[in-house]
Parts: structure tokens; C-alpha cells; sequence
């Protein structure tokens, strides 16, 4: 399916391969119902947030905003000022979220998509969640908001919250049906086991599966992916915290974090699936 | 029967608003006062809510009345253009078209215009480094010309960096007493010791009394013990959001301590009762809704906090902060 948003990142995605996640997007679809609206996707990495915001959002002409290209970004000003470039436009006033304001009343809806949220300086995410809410509460602004992030938005977020975890045993299984996949004994289980339901591992297992190609190269693009994870954590002077679990280590604090980036699991204190546990 | 009502969540159309002794004062000052009334309550206190349900029945009376939302302007900008943006702003609220800033100052007094300011406390931000000045906030400069200001806040307004006030009007609704809550639960057996019990459970917590009741009167065969059990032990927004309040403060260099500091004071409450003392820690517990604003120390927090937030928390949001 062609996708309307003129943003080439937000790319198109095939019906036939999207994985529904019927409960997040009846959800998602009930909130979009409503203006103002301020609301987030939970999930650490691969548990399939963009995904989902991009099936759910496909036809909707949103504005998407990747703060993962924002590091530099201190003041709410920078990140509205983006916002505006992004529309074609340029600050009239010098406040930027008033532009953006004034051209929402004057121009109607505006979806914004606030990807990667989590990688905004802390600073900056909270003045942001303060003018979120502020945009929230101002009945007359036809604006909507929907960001996704790894740990929590943070004060200000909680009426509209949905978290996309991995998948269950049976939810592996019925992905594979979509794939039309006739599971052999125990095969789904053993996908379960070793992606530990990380949607990513799963569909990539599914693809390969489907396309009938042979186990080393499905090998690889699962320890490609984990290689990928493993160098976000290297940039961002957090792999220090994998090497602390490995040593067994680790504090509290470093097994929460480690969760939240979704390479453990804090409540069974355990790797998030074998490959991270093989490869990471 | 009373199904749906609403106290600290905006429900406009869909549930009923319930007044406490803060729209008493808020009607009172509408009818005769003049300058400001300040109006202070934590996070989830039915400030906005008190705004969207007196805001327009002033209008429909046909008085000038005004709405304004700080957090919906940017912080970091500067004064003129706070200026020029908080006038259009103004203007628009007000139904005005668009007048010059001293004009639309004179409009206001001449008019005797009232104005609703949501989220005041976001002049902290606005203004980290001390007094508020006039030419430097054009809310301030508002307020000196003699504009009618209606102002809701989470903090005292010298802690803003506002000039001395005259007492500041708590939101809370300690004065929902046993019987208007037994009234709220009345299609309930036993709703009057019932309400009492709600009441030592949200003590007096506009959002928590509204979720309870509601449950309750949802689920009629649920006892006041398995409603507080879902809710402490369920994902519930009012709850989550004190819970990412405090993380979010945790994750602040600048306020980390502070917070610290806070969750220890909350831990020896829980642990050994109220502290003796008022101290920057607790004033963040009644900011947070934790403690009760202008309440005395002595007054116990609502059972459900203690349920919720209770010495594992405290001990889990240490270890991972």
C-alpha cells in the first residue's frame, strides 16, 4: 500500500507483511478521535512502536519528526522551529511554538509523529512534555501528538499511554500464520525461546521462513540486528551497562535501564531472549 | 441517582462537576472582587477543571473573560516577544480582535475583564533566577495594570518569584464532607459508613475520589477493598503520573537531589508517621499531591497513596534512580 505522507522515512509498508497488533491499534485509532491530543507509544527496541504508528497512521498525512537526528537540540524552541521547517515554514514572531499554534488554528488538523522521543537531551524532553500539555489542555487547537519512546515520556504523559511489549508463545504462533507458515512440532516455541517474542527477531525469522532460505542466512540478518543493537548501545556509552550484566555485575539500577532499553528482562532478571544472551 | 460526575478531570458534556468551597470563593470574587485571586492545588486538584466550569457562565453573563494556558507558551523566548505573543493570545481569548498591548491593558481595566491563567507555576521556569519584574512577564504587567486575574497554581506565589499576595485559596476538596460523599455512593448498601471509609482512602483527593466512587458505583458487588487493590495495583493514569513525576525529577541533574530528598521524607512517613517539621522535601510532597496542600502535618496522607507508594517503592525507586 502506497502511503500518503510525503516524509520518505515514514516509509510504506506492505499489508501483507504488517504483523496486526489489533489491540494497539484499536486503541490508537479511539484516541486519534480526539483534539487536542498528546499521546505515546511505550517500548524498547524492536518491540515493533514504529511499526505500528506507521500501519496505524499510514493515510494520515502526519508530520514526522526523528529525534534521533535532534542530539544537539537544548530549548523547546529548536525542536518547534524544526517542526515549522518541516512544514515549510519559518518562525514569524520568534516563538516557534506559537507559530506552530497559530498555524494549526488557521490551517486545521496537524498530526505530528515524535519518533525516538527517548533520544532527546532530558532537558529538552522536559520542557517539551510541559509545552505537550499545555497544547493538550488548549481546547481550541486542532493538534495532535503522537510520539513514541523506549522509557517513560516522563510528567504530564499518563492519560494516553500504550506500551508495546514482545510477544507471547502464542502470538509467535499466529504471526506465523499470516505468514501462512505450517509450523513443524515445537518450531514456534523454539523461535519464542531463542527471539525471546522480540517482534523485529520474530519477523525476520518469518521472512526468512516464508522466503524458504537457508538457516545461515537467517544467521545473519538475526546477528546483523543484534550487531546494530549492540553498536547503539556502544554510541551511546551504554554497552558498559551489558558488559556489567555479562560480569553479573550489575546494580538494580543498571537491570532497570537495561530493561527499559529492552535488552534484559528485570523481572526475571534474565537475558530479553538467547540471542542477546549469544551475540550481544 | 448520581452516576457520573467529575472532579479534577475535565469531562465537559459527559460527567457532572463537583463544586467545593473553591467555587464559592471563585463566584464570590467573581461577583465583587477585584485584582487577583489565587487559587493552589497540586497536580490532578480540578484546577483546569475549576476553569473550564466557571469560565463560561462568566461569558454567558456577559462579562469580558479570558483563558489563558502558560504551559502553551514557549519558555525560552524573549520578553517582547512573550509580549507580542501573550497579546494575541489575549485578544483571541478574550473575543477582542487584535489590539495593541497597552490598548488591550486598557480594554481589560476599562471592561473590568476577568482572566483564567492555568499553569502559573510554569513562571518558575519561565524565571528561575529570581523576582519576577514587569517588564520581564507581561502576566505581571497584566496584573499590576488592575486586570481581574483568576490564577491557578501548584506553588505559593512568593516561590514564583511573585510579589507578596493576600492569602492564597487551597483547591482541595476537604470540605466534600462525609455526607456529600455518601450522597455520591448512595445507590450503595451501608453508603454512609462507605463514605467515610472513601474518605480515609483518597483523603480528600478529587481525581482518587472520583475513580473509587465511580468503581464502586460501576461494580456494585466490588468491596472499597478490591477497588483500591485494582487501583494501586493497576496501570491507573492519576497513579502512574505521580510515579513518572518522581522519575522525571530523578532524571533532572539539577533536581535529582532535591527529589532524593523527597522520596526519603515520603519512605520516613510511611515508615514512622507525619514529620515534624515543614522543610523543602515535604513542600515537594505537597506539590507532587502526595501530602495534602494547607493541611497540618498531623493530617495522615490518603490510605491509597500509602498502598501504592509504600516502603517497596520506595525502595525500588531508590535502587533504580
Amino acid at each position: 500500500m502506497k502511503s500518503a505522507c510525503s516524509d520518505p522515512h515514514f516509509a510504506e509498508y506492505c499489508p501483507d507483511c504488517y504483523q496486526s497488533r489489533p489491540e494497539h491499534e484499536r486503541l490508537i485509532e479511539q484516541w486519534l478521535e480526539l483534539t487536542p491530543l498528546v499521546a505515546w507509544v511505550v517500548g524498547s527496541q524492536g518491540r515493533g512502536k514504529t511499526r505500528l504508528l506507521e500501519w496505524v497512521l499510514r493515510d494520515r498525512h502526519p508530520v514526522v519528526v526523528h529525534c534521533g537526528l535532534l542530539g544537539r537540540f537544548r530549548r523547546e524552541g529548536d525542536f518547534y522551529s524544526h517542526v515549522l521547517g518541516q512544514l515549510g515554514q519559518r518562525s514569524i514572531t520568534g516563538d516557534s511554538l506559537f507559530d506552530l499554534r497559530e498555524l494549526a488554528r488557521r490551517d486545521g488538523a496537524l498530526l505530528l509523529v515524535v519518533r525516538d522521543f527517548h533520544f532527546l537531551h532530558p532537558g529538552l524532553r522536559r520542557e517539551l512534555m510541559a509545552s505537550f500539555k499545555g497544547l493538550r489542555e488548549s481546547r481550541e487547537i486542532n493538534i495532535q501528538i503522537v510520539g513514541e519512546t523506549r522509557g517513560h515520556p516522563g510528567a504530564g504523559s499518563a492519560s494516553h499511554v500504550t506500551s508495546v511489549r514482545s510477544l507471547d508463545e502464542a502470538e509467535v504462533e499466529r504471526w506465523g500464520e499470516h505468514y501462512r507458515v505450517a509450523w513443524r512440532p515445537d518450531e514456534a516455541r523454539n523461535v519464542h525461546r531463542q527471539t525471546g517474542g522480540i517482534p523485529a527477531l520474530v519477523a525476520l525469522y518469518l521472512e526468512h521462513r516464508h522466503m524458504n532460505t537457508a538457516r545461515p542466512q537467517l544467521m545473519d540478518a538475526w546477528t546483523r540486528y543484534v550487531h546494530d543493537v549492540k553498536e547503539q548501545l556502544r554510541d551511546r556509552n551504554q554497552y558498559e551497562l551489558v558488559e556489567r550484566f555479562k560480569a553479573d555485575r550489575s546494580t538494580p539500577g543498571d537491570v532497570s535501564e537495561l530493561d527499559a532499553l529492552g535488552v534484559v528482562d528485570a523481572r526475571t532478571g534474565r537475558w530479553a531472549c538467547e540471542l542477546y544472551e549469544m551475540y550481544l | 441517582m448520581i452516576r457520573n460526575f467529575w472532579l479534577g478531570v475535565h469531562r465537559p458534556g459527559v460527567t457532572r462537576y463537583q463544586p467545593s468551597v473553591a467555587d464559592t470563593t471563585v463566584r464570590a470574587f467573581l461577583a465583587e472582587g477585584r485584582g487577583r485571586l489565587w487559587l493552589r492545588g497540586p497536580s490532578g486538584s480540578g484546577k483546569t477543571s475549576l476553569r473550564f466550569e466557571h469560565a463560561p457562565d462568566v461569558r454567558r453573563a456577559g462579562r469580558l473573560c479570558g483563558e489563558l494556558h502558560l504551559l502553551g507558551h514557549s519558555s525560552s523566548v524573549p520578553a517582547e516577544t512573550r509580549r507580542l505573543t501573550f497579546a494575541v493570545e489575549l485578544s483571541r481569548s478574550l473575543g477582542l480582535e487584535q489590539l495593541p498591548w497597552k490598548d488591550l491593558l486598557a480594554t481589560c481595566v476599562r471592561e473590568r475583564a476577568v482572566v483564567f491563567v492555568d499553569e502559573v507555576s510554569s513562571l518558575r521556569d519561565r524565571h528561575p533566577t529570581g523576582p519576577i519584574r514587569p517588564d520581564d512577564e507581561p502576566l505581571l504587567e497584566l496584573a499590576e495594570a488592575g486586570v481581574d486575574l483568576i490564577l491557578l497554581t501548584m506553588d505559593e506565589p512568593e516561590a514564583l518569584g511573585w510579589p507578596r499576595e493576600l492569602p492564597v485559596t487551597p483547591i482541595w476538596k476537604e470540605d466534600l464532607d462525609a455526607a456529600a460523599v455518601a450522597a455520591l455512593v448512595a445507590p450503595l448498601a451501608r453508603s454512609e459508613e462507605l463514605a467515610a471509609e472513601v474518605m480515609a482512602q483518597v483523603g480528600g483527593n478529587p481525581v482518587l475520589l472520583q475513580r473509587v466512587c465511580v468503581m464502586l458505583l460501576k461494580r456494585p458487588a466490588s468491596s472499597l477493598a478490591d477497588v483500591v487493590a485494582e487501583l494501586t495495583t493497576d496501570l491507573d493514569p492519576f497513579l502512574i503520573e505521580i510515579e513518572w513525576s518522581v522519575r522525571t525529577g530523578l532524571g533532572d541533574p539539577e533536581a535529582r537531589q532535591a527529589w532524593i530528598r523527597a522520596i526519603g521524607a515520603w519512605e520516613a512517613l510511611v515508615e514512622s508517621g507525619p514529620p515534624d517539621s515543614e522543610s523543602p522535601a515535604v513542600d515537594t510532597l505537597r506539590r507532587l499531591g502526595l501530602l495534602r496542600p494547607g493541611a497540618p502535618l498531623s493530617a495522615p496522607p490518603c490510605g491509597l497513596f500509602l498502598s501504592r507508594f509504600d516502603r517497596g517503592w520506595c525502595r525500588r525507586i531508590r535502587e533504580t534512580a
